[in-house]
This record gives C-alpha cells, structure tokens and sequence, in this order.
C-alpha cells in the first residue's frame, strides 16, 4: 500500500489508531459491545450525558480504559445551542475531555441536525478552547462554514441516525471532501459493509456509526466487518479505481485464438 | 427544604451541599459513591468537582447530575 494510504488519521494533532470510530449506543448489553468495540478495532468512542439511574450502571468508562478507547462524549438529544453547550462543558467536567461530537438535532422524527443552532454552538464551543467534531447534514455550504468556524473534524451524515439507508448524496459527501481542509467523517446512516466501505472510495478520512454493529445481529462479526470495509474503501480509493464504461472491455487477448468452429458445424 | 433533583422534588437539609445531593443521588441509584465520570449542573451551570463541598442550594434549585452512557 502507498504511504498516503497508511497515513494515520489525525484530528486536532492527535492521531488515532483507526480510520472506523465505533459509537458504543444500542448494544444489548455491556458483554456483547465490548467483543463489538474490540472487533471494529476502534480507538475512539461516543458516549451520552445522562441523569444517573439504576440502569445500565456498568462501569462503561471503566471498561473504555481497560480497552485503551479513547473517549468522545456527544450531545446527542440537545436541541438548542444552549443545551448542547451546557452538556459538552458537563461531559469536560465528567470525563477531562475537551474533545465533543457536538450534535444539535431539530426533531425527533427525523433526528437531522438543526443548522442555525448547531453553527451558534460551534462558535461558542470553539471559543471556549473545545475540540468541536461537529455531526452535520450532507450540505456542502454548512459544512464548510463549519470548519471556518474552527471545527476540528466536520461529520456530515450518509442518511439519518440509525436508518441505515446508507449515503444517500454521494455527490455531496465528495464536494464536502474536495473542500474540506479538515478531516471529514462519514456519521450517521451506515447500514452495512458497503456503505462504510463507499464513504472511503468517496474520500472520506474516517466513518463514525454505532446502530449498525451494535444492533447487527451478530455485532462482533459485523464490527470486524466495518473495519475491513473501512480499510479497504481507503485502499481502493488510493489505488485509483478505473474509469466506468458503456461498453464491455475483454481483459484476455484477442490475438492468439483457435480457430474452432463456434457452431460445432465441420469448417466448409 | 425542597429542591429538584435529577426533575424530581426531593426534600434536603437546608444546608445541604452539592457534595450531599451527589451522594444521595449515587446511593439510591447503586452507583460507586467514588471516581469521575459525574458531572452537576446546578441552575444551568456547571459546578467543578472540586467546589461541590463548598456548594450551598438554595430552595427550588435545579439540580442535575449526569454520567456518561453508553449513547452515539
């Protein structure tokens, strides 16, 4: 493989030992997303602020650092710029990060980011000395406003959370990257092998999913899944894929043939 | 006196701390009463660990006190 294939990636000057950031939401239980988390080989993962309950108290950061995962915690369900600054400097406070996948959604149904509020909360975030890796749509526009504003990754969407529908505007994904100065992760909308692996031929420096290895039905296998499709996207895409065509290409020779009578029929 | 704790009203003393709110709250949820991972927001702000002994509430308060979860 050439160098710039085997680059590492690097957001923010810090680099990470894998191009797949495996989000830890939506495994069945603790068991089950660690042999997933182990199996994408990722070494960075989402986690969400949240009111202390009875539930679900295993020890998720414990396991994290036993693992030696890098931590991002998100703002997952704020709706405003306000809420979603509030939790990334709670998240500080928790976790002694300064690094946040800021996250600012409209409305439920869709979960699709809301702009206005999301590139208020950059802003403030960036000022405050954040690490901002900021979840986006897929629009070219806002995502360069984004970096100008001084995210240090911007995440646009493939297709809504947890849809799996894939990317839905590879054009946008590859305007995002030719523009982009900044990494760019594919977040949102993996469903399967195939889409992780087209988010790297499309240029993309990393891709961040969770739904679709935690609820996979067998998550382990589809984590190492992910990492392979992950690596081999960003192969393909350093190998420079051949051009498409209308009509077919013969790849063995021409020159050379029997001369056998196609027909079975005894040559005239 | 009454505060709200995590959206519920909770009766505490009245010169209870942070530190007490963040304690109770890991004692009835069965959470390690030690290490990180915790994070208060008390009226909207962030009170750092290391002022939550010397945090005073006063009637009404909002408080909330998050951990991180398996999430994104």
């Amino acid at each position: 493989m050439s160098a710039a294939s085997d680059a590492p990636l690097i957001i923010a000057g810090e680099h990470l030992g894998s191009r797949l950031i495996t989000g830890t939401g939506g495994a069945s239980n603790h068991e089950v997303l660690e042999r997933a988390l182990v199996a994408s080989g990722t070494a960075l993962t989402t986690v969400a602020m949240r009111r202390a309950s009875r539930e679900g108290h295993g020890d998720l950061l414990a396991m994290l650092t036993r693992l030696g995962i890098r931590v991002l915690p998100n703002t997952a369900g704020c709706r405003t710029a306000r809420e979603a600054v509030l939790t990334a400097r709670l998240a500080r406070e928790a976790l002694g990060t300064d690094w946040v996948k800021l996250e600012v959604i409209a409305d439920e149904d869709t979960l699709l980011p809301e702009p206005v509020e999301l590139l208020d909360a950059a802003e403030q975030l960036v000022d405050d000395g954040f690490t901002v890796l900021a979840y986006t749509s897929d629009d070219p526009v806002l995502a360069l406003r984004l970096e100008r504003t001084g995210c240090a990754a911007v995440m646009p969407l493939g297709a809504p959370i947890g849809t799996g529908l894939g990317i839905l505007n590879p054009h946008n994904i590859s305007l995002i990257v030719e523009r982009a100065s900044v990494p760019i992760v594919l977040d949102a909308g993996i469903g399967t092998a195939s889409d992780a692996a087209l988010a790297m031929e499309l240029g993309c420096d990393a891709v961040l999913l969770a739904t679709a290895v935690t609820r996979a039905q067998d998550p382990e296998l589809m984590g190492r899944a992910m990492a392979l499709a992950v690596e081999a996207g960003r192969a393909a895409l350093f190998a420079g894929r051949i051009p498409e065509r209308r009509r077919a290409l013969a790849s063995s020779p021409m020159a050379g043939m029997a001369d056998l009578s196609p027909d079975g029929a005894a040559p005239a | 006196m009454e505060i709200i704790v995590n959206g519920e009203t909770t009766s505490v003393p009245g010169d209870a701390s942070v530190a007490d709110i963040v304690q109770a709250t890991r004692a009835s949820t069965g959470a390690p009463s030690g290490g990180g991972g915790t994070a208060v927001a008390l009226d909207d702000a962030v009170v750092p660990a290391g002022a939550w002994a010397t945090t005073t509430v006063a009637p009404g308060a909002r408080v909330e006190v998050l951990r991180a979860v398996a999430g994104g």
